[in-house]
């Protein structure tokens, strides 16, 4: 694995230092007193961009007060410029006009601008970064010093119901492309002064807002501090989604599997950091990261903690079943057809033999012809246009299957089990630990039909023990089954009912390991014992 | 970077070279699903009963109905068992494939002449078949047991398997031998081995015909016969129908019987009943004393009473006492039947030299070279509990309403 990392790695470090030079930051300028050369510099630098809006007025200040706003359209909420920014300005009250102590910025810094967030800017770096993040300037004519007022608004995505991770009970809301909603989501789910939040710019292009949210004395502080280390060392120009994040800080990155989860949805994020995970936040996606996460993570869907624990059960049993086959069912059946038949029924053995008949490719070709298949069809379906969607499903349903069947290039059997491993595939909740599956699946099916079972379970053990050195930040990926923590076992193929559930689960959560009070506990106890007094009384 | 080069040279070449260890693509097998030993000119001659899927899956091929035989039987000759089936491959264009054979049919001739351990030894000693393989005896050439088609059943030799199981639950009078139980019985120095026989009842020559499902009638049908009894690994005697249902009540076989029994001692025996045996326990305890060799046999059955053509009064715990006695003494008939000819042949097939062999380990070393010799002087004392639990649907006898 090593190799390979350094083969990227070795020939493209140079390359890098040579590109990174055209992206040195613009010098620093201190802004000048005449606001027309401030008005200039700004012009010039922008490249004359046309979204860029200079609103030059002369306010009726003293002998009258040439200012200017300047604010980039589209990123900013207009009528918070019209209301608070320009009319203060065009149509100052008599006793402001009057008092023009302490020259025009202080009038306008304390008595004009109606604004929150309002701060101080002299050199140019500190103007690019606020106007582009939504303000405005206010550049006054003799003065050095212009005012950023924060003014960010425009059109953005509503609070959404989420498109993937889809549940039948649970909050409806999911995140959007706002850094600034996404964690006003989570401060709404959990309101305590301890969920704390870093934020900080990455990408020297994008300027993009990455925030680290935490439950304070919950979430390991070591982890944190990793986290934020690693955040810091990323060196990039640009961050358009957080799987750019994701790929820069984890653990390994020679793996098939995740160790990073992501979630649309808040009430999943929430319950992760209430359980110690830490969330990071990039602006412009609604797919917030959860770290450091397990291996049964991912199997673990936030509906799980709102429908009945029993029934839960059974539906997460059931999903680590269907992950299981979704990776070996193609390469069970090559293997068994083509190297163990004595292991199938008599009459099951007959039945795919009669299917077999007249198949031209030996069972491993047909099988990655048909994975393939379906992979393309997947795959296809994803970029349609919704509107041809439906003719995928019928051209890959019909004429694939059924035809190829009868045209006896594939045997039906196979075409049960792709079909099969296909749907087994959707059950997982996380989507990128079911794409891990079906590039494992490939490999499998390789091993089965060239060593037959001796092959999977040679793949299996080498999976295995990938999978045991794997880290999440320090965490095993195989918590809490290897190393096996007892006390963690409630939540992770079953779920116990909540008020069994007293404890946050180890090895995550370091400090303030307990959730919650043992009072729902001995609640319950006290009515099953009042059940069985009354069954003793005849 | 040359390393890892080599290294998934290496990986590469581990999937190549393997050559696919022993891969057989479903359509290149051909599965055998009966084998039958016969002995021509002092020759093994092997014949297998080998399924053509096609024909038995019609549904997923399409046509149907009868039009292809669903089996073909291939005979091979050869001066051993092995060397006979490897001469397959002159006549099939698939490889052979063991694993799923149901049956093995043995001809009363193998048998007497040469011997099973040979057969035992190659089958045990062979990977790919298995030792739980039905061991199936035939009086005439058992190639031609294979070629029989039966009407239920698409594959004959599952539908002999078939037939023994039905027989060993319903009746109880035979029952399958696996050739791992076979094997077992053979090596028990105090046992002797037995197997069931098959035979073609009705007229042979139409037995192979394809055209024969299309009657309602089969005229050639496969029937349960004899009980063969080996004594050491070559066939010996067999015992009839009537003879080796006493073995089943001895060796605690019983799982479901019919016994059919006379009304009284003085009545015909034109009118009989029948009892369905539901449940039954047999406890065998030698005993042993100075002289003489004791073997109690402590039978407990209960059941139904299927039908009765006597006169009588079923609501009456009289009756029904005597009707239970009347069972008893049938039971003991048919136990004797077994006893005696098993003693006049010497051959210990109810398993009681084990018995005696556990309850008397230290006398056992002295008895157990003689104990066949010993068998005919050896007395069977039964004692049987008979109990009719349910007397079905109707209580009083239907013979006795309409005399009326």
């Amino acid at each position: 694995m090593n190799i390979i990392h350094r083969l990227f790695r070795s020939g493209i470090s140079h390359k890098i230092a040579a590109q990174q030079l055209q992206q040195a930051p613009l010098q620093a300028e201190e802004l000048s007193a005449e606001l027309e050369s401030n008005v200039a510099l700004i012009k010039q630098i922008f490249g004359n961009s046309s979204d860029l809006v200079f609103r030059r007025l002369t306010a009726p200040i003293g002998a009258g007060l040439a200012v200017a706003a300047v604010y980039v359209e589209g990123i900013v909420n207009a009528d918070k410029i019209n209301d608070h920014i320009l009319k203060p300005l065009m149509q100052p009250s008599e006793n402001e006009v009057a008092s023009p102590d302490g020259g025009p910025f202080a009038l306008l810094w304390n008595r004009i601008l109606t604004v929150g967030g309002i701060q101080e800017v002299t050199q140019t770096p500190q103007l690019f970064s606020a106007l582009l993040s939504g303000q405005t300037i206010v550049l006054i004519e003799g003065c050095s010093r212009a005012i950023a007022a924060e003014t960010s608004g425009g059109d953005r995505r509503s609070v959404e119901e989420p498109r993937s991770q889809n549940v039948i009970r649970g909050s409806k809301e999911g995140f959007t492309e706002d850094i600034v909603v996404n964690a006003s989501l989570l401060r709404r789910r959990i309101k305590s002064p301890n969920l704390w939040m870093e934020t900080r710019t990455i990408g020297k292009v994008t300027q993009t807002q990455v925030s680290v949210m935490y439950l304070k004395g919950v979430a390991n502080d070591k982890v944190v501090a990793e986290i934020g280390n690693r955040l810091n060392k990323i060196d990039t120009d640009s961050i358009l989604e957080s799987g750019y994040i994701e790929e820069f800080i984890q653990d390994a990155t020679f793996t098939p599997f995740p160790t990073i989860m992501n979630t649309e949805r808040p009430d999943a994020a929430a319950a992760g950091i209430l359980e110690g995970q830490i969330a990071i936040l990039v602006d412009g996606t609604p797919f917030v990261l959860l770290a450091p996460v397990t291996f049964f993570k991912f199997f673990h869907s936030s509906e799980d903690y709102y429908h009945r624990y029993d029934i839960m059960t059974f539906i997460r049993i059931m999903r680590y079943i269907a992950f299981i086959m979704s990776m070996l069912m193609p390469s069970l059946y090559v293997a068994i057809t083509t190297f163990h038949q004595e292991m199938l029924p008599t009459t099951l053995l007959i039945s795919l033999m009669a299917q077999r008949e007249g198949v031209p490719f030996p069972a491993l070709v047909e099988a990655l012809m048909m994975e393939l298949t379906f992979e393309v069809l997947r795959e296809a379906g994803i970029r349609m246009p919704r509107a041809i969607g439906s003719a995928i499903s019928v051209v890959g349903a019909l004429v694939l299957g059924q035809a190829a069947v009868q045209a006896g290039l594939v045997s039906a059997g196979m075409v049960i089990v792709v079909s099969f491993t296909a749907i087994s595939n959707f059950v997982a909740p996380a989507i990128n630990i079911a794409i891990a599956a079906r590039l494992l699946r490939f490999v499998l099916i390789f091993l089965a039909g060239t060593l037959g079972l001796f092959g999977i379970m040679a793949g299996l053990l080498a999976i295995l023990i990938h999978m045991a050195g794997l880290r999440s930040f320090g965490v095993p990926y195989l918590t809490p089954i290897a190393p096996f923590i007892a006390a963690n076992q409630k939540d992770v193929f079953i779920r116990v009912p909540w008020w069994l559930m007293i404890m946050r689960p180890k090895l995550l959560v370091q400090q303030n390991q307990k959730r919650q009070g043992t009072t729902a506990q001995a609640a319950f106890a006290s009515r099953k014992k009042k059940k069985s007094d009354q069954k003793q009384e005849p | 970077m040359k390393r890892a080069g080599q290294m998934l040279f290496a990986l590469f070449g581990l999937f190549v070279l393997g050559g696919c260890w022993n891969r057989v693509e479903l359509n290149e097998l051909s599965v055998i699903m009966g084998t039958a030993i016969d002995v021509e000119d002092n020759q093994w001659l092997t014949t297998f009963q080998v399924i053509i899927p096609q024909a038995i899956a019609s549904q997923t091929v399409g046509g149907g109905g009868v039009s292809q035989s669903p089996i073909s039987v291939f005979s091979t000759k050869g001066d051993s068992l092995a060397q006979a089936i490897q001469k397959i491959s002159l006549e099939s264009s698939r490889t052979p494939f063991f694993a799923h054979n149901r049956i093995l049919i043995i001809s009363e001739k193998a048998a007497r002449e040469k011997g099973v351990s040979q057969i035992v030894d190659f089958y045990l000693r062979d990977g790919e078949s298995r030792e739980t393989v039905d061991v199936v005896l035939s009086k005439g050439p058992a190639k031609s047991i294979l070629e029989v088609l039966n009407p239920q059943e698409k594959i004959p030799a599952n539908a002999i398997d078939r037939i023994f199981y039905e027989t060993e639950t319903q009746l109880s009078f035979a029952r399958r031998i696996k050739l791992s139980e076979f094997a077992a019985m053979l090596v028990t120095p105090a046992l002797s081995a037995v197997a069931p026989e098959i035979r073609i009842s009705g007229e042979r020559e139409h037995r192979q015909s394809i055209d024969e499902l299309a009657q309602t009638r089969q005229k050639a049908v496969l029937k349960i016969g004899d009980i063969g009894v080996f004594r050491k690994d070559k066939l010996a005697a067999w015992l009839s129908r009537d003879e080796s249902i006493g073995i089943a009540w001895l060796s605690d076989r019983i799982e479901n019987s019919v016994i059919s029994f006379p009304c009284s001692d003085e009545e015909p025996e034109s009118r009989r009943s029948t009892f369905l045996v539901d449940r039954s326990r047999t406890k065998i305890t030698p005993v042993i004393t100075s002289d003489t060799i004791k073997i109690k046999a402590a039978i407990d059955a209960h059941g139904t009473l299927d039908e009765t053509g006597c006169n009588v009064n079923l609501s009456k715990p009289e009756s029904i006492k005597l009707m239970e006695g009347q069972i008893k003494k049938q039971i003991e008939r048919d136990i004797a039947l077994s006893w005696k000819r098993a003693q006049a042949l010497k051959t210990d097939i109810f398993g009681f030299g084990d018995k005696v062999h556990i309850h008397y380990p230290r006398k056992w070393k002295q008895l157990e070279q003689q104990w066949f010799d010993k068998l005919p002087d050896i007395e069977l004392v039964s004692d049987l509990r008979v109990s009719i639990r349910r007397t079905g649907m109707i209580n009083d006898s239907f013979s006795s309403k309409v005399k009326e």
